[in-house]
């Protein structure tokens, strides 16, 4: 049975990890180009330059990629929204850092950190303008119809990312507490999921097809392969080593409403509810060692970690049935087993 | 017949059938129905006892609610719009602001091509070449011309010569670099600045045995109508822009 029409999990850490590093490193040449190198160095262009020479795992270019190579695309007429994808995720995690007050990013200080908040703000500004370029440069490589409806999903992008980023601060600054599951995939389908997966996939079917191709599959399927790897990275964020680039516990840290701090509040007595409720109610600064430790052990008495990481699983299960609905007709690629892979691969990763 | 030994099993906790819809996995839209009768709401979730089986299931069946429920919310707005019905007419909004990012974007390059010109005016190299152009006193009229060399800023002569078939009065502009002696020429079509105009096609260049200069010929249909033509004169090797040519068509 090929894997076109074969429907078992496929466990292909070594292609998810190559094609990564390909892709990546195509994609970080094309990034390259469009990094200023003239003046000011000092305040701007070294900051705008860093968090991409910090080396992400590539994930959102490497599917974008992917998908159009799936459907049939070349390489290169892909590339450029692929940077675009790169440039402007970039972006957002400067911003996303200074509003959840994160101290590391990919193993190093973040940016704010390491300049203060107004020249990371500029920084991450210009990232954004940035990502406008390549978007540009698409119309003189797929015309000007294809780059513009880009153009447009990628302004449909930064609005869902806004959405879900001011559901998820909002829910801090407002100390929400009382929060249901469906609450939170409905703020990482918009914060997480549009711009690590659904889009990357969207825009790389409409290049793939020369804009033949409807969308909406690719929501659904992001949505259960992007709500998995957030779940994933909220757990990891949990038992964080060196290679994580986090702060161990730092979701707790920065109060930040994961499926297990919720699960945790739903499964606690009218005491500890009362208890976190007051400890979320802090600001960072505020909140101790002792209290995050605590909410911590609150998670693992009431078996959020299991029940997060079970429900993860659920969801990349259904990503894989997703999967079979949009790909099972193409021709078998190495591209398309990566997709295959991913719902897997989410799990996988460390 | 009755037997007082006979085993007999406890009666089971249950008050009626177990019927528990969630624990089957089912179609992305078929979710939408309500759920069964194990007195259980959403907003509890599945209690800690329970098995992975069912927090499985929980978490599938909650994602098909989240992800059915806002697509259907996108297609009501979808629908809505191409209705013309919504409320607040933002799909003209939509392109407005889309015409406006274009705007910004493109004012945002200018200013890059603002920069490079600025750039190139003060570049000493491109002074050069502007005091060097050919055209600029060359203007043929309709016949033939043959066009007198400008000496360049090094001293080197440059000759050009044209040939214009023309029922009508034409001026020919010239801006060509220096040290293109050696280049093999080429002229792409001449348009006029109203794209409804159809573009002058017939102009190409070659090499005049006898002169041993480039050869600029031109031929203008009799219906042409009278506008300012421009082009770009390239390397036919390279394709890289050498100079360029401007036919102004008088009526």
């Amino acid at each position: 049975m090929s894997l076109a029409t074969s429907h078992a999990p496929i466990h292909t850490p070594e292609l998810i990890s190559d094609m990564l590093q390909e892709y990546g490193a195509m994609t970080y040449e094309a990034i390259k180009q469009y990094l200023p190198t003239g003046m000011p160095r000092q305040h701007l262009y070294d900051l705008v330059s860093d968090y991409p020479e910090r080396g992400g795992k590539m994930m959102r270019s490497t599917i974008c990629l992917a998908t159009a190579r799936a459907f049939g695309s070349r390489l290169e007429d892909a590339l450029l929204s692929a940077v675009a994808i790169e440039l402007l995720h970039n972006a957002l995690l400067i911003h996303d850092d200074i509003e959840d007050g994160s101290e590391e990013r990919r193993g190093r200080p973040t940016l704010h950190k390491l300049h203060g908040i107004p020249l990371a703000l500029n920084a991450g500004d210009t990232l954004s303008l940035l990502s406008l370029r390549p978007l540009m440069d698409n119309i003189q490589r797929i015309g000007s119809g294809l780059a513009m409806r880009i153009f447009k999903e990628t302004e449909r992008v930064a609005w869902e990312s806004a959405e879900g980023q001011a559901m998820e601060l909002g829910w801090c600054r407002d100390n929400c507490n009382d929060l249901k599951d469906a609450d939170y995939l409905l703020m990482v389908l918009k914060k997480t999921c549009w711009l690590a997966t659904i889009h990357p996939c969207r825009v790389g079917a409409l290049i793939g097809t020369r804009g033949q191709i409807a969308l909406d599959p690719f929501i659904r399927f992001g949505f259960f392969v992007g709500a998995a790897f957030q779940i994933q990275d909220d757990l990891l964020n949990l038992v964080a080593d060196a290679r994580y680039g986090k702060e161990l516990n730092g979701d707790i840290w920065e109060g930040k409403r994961t499926l297990m701090l919720i699960h945790a509040y739903q499964q606690a007595n009218p005491g500890e509810r009362q208890r976190l409720a007051e400890t979320m109610a802090l600001s960072r600064d505020q909140r101790t060692a002792k209290q995050v430790f605590w909410v911590r052990q609150l998670m693992d008495r009431y078996g959020a970690v299991d029940h997060a990481r079970r429900i993860a699983h659920g969801l990349a299960g259904a990503a894989l049935k997703e999967y079979s609905a949009i790909y099972d007709g193409l021709p078998d690629s190495r591209d398309k087993q990566f997709i295959q892979g991913l719902p897997t691969w989410v799990f996988e990763r460390n | 017949m009755s037997n007082p030994n006979r085993l007999r099993r406890k009666d089971p906790v249950r008050k009626g059938p177990i019927r528990n819809p969630t624990m089957y996995f089912r179609q992305s839209n078929s979710w939408n129905e309500p759920a069964s009768n194990t007195g259980q709401t959403e907003s509890e979730g599945p209690s800690s006892s329970e098995s992975m089986d069912d927090v499985v299931t929980h978490g599938v069946k909650l994602g098909y609610e989240v992800i059915e429920k806002y697509l259907r919310q996108g297609q009501r707005v979808a629908e809505e719009l191409s209705n013309g019905s919504h409320p607040d007419n933002s799909k003209e909004d939509d392109w407005e602001k889309l015409v406006g990012d274009m705007l910004r974007l493109y004012r945002d390059l200018s200013g890059f091509w603002i920069d490079a010109v600025e750039a190139l005016m003060r570049s000493p190299e491109f002074l050069s070449t502007v005091t060097n152009v050919l055209g600029r006193n060359g203007q043929a009229k309709s016949g033939s011309a043959h066009q007198e060399p400008n000496p360049g800023a090094n001293g080197e002569n440059m000759k050009v010569a044209v040939e214009i078939a023309s029922q009508k009065r034409a001026q020919v502009t010239l801006d060509l670099r220096p040290h293109l002696m050696q280049a093999a020429l080429q002229v792409h079509t001449l348009h006029a600045p109203d794209p409804h105009i159809p573009p002058l096609t017939d102009v190409s260049f070659r090499i005049d045995g006898d002169l041993n200069v480039p050869v600029l010929t031109l031929t203008i249909p009799e219906e042409q109508p009278a506008a300012t033509y421009t082009g770009v004169v390239v390397d036919q090797k390279t394709n890289e822009a050498r100079g360029t040519i401007s036919v102004r068509l008088l009526s």
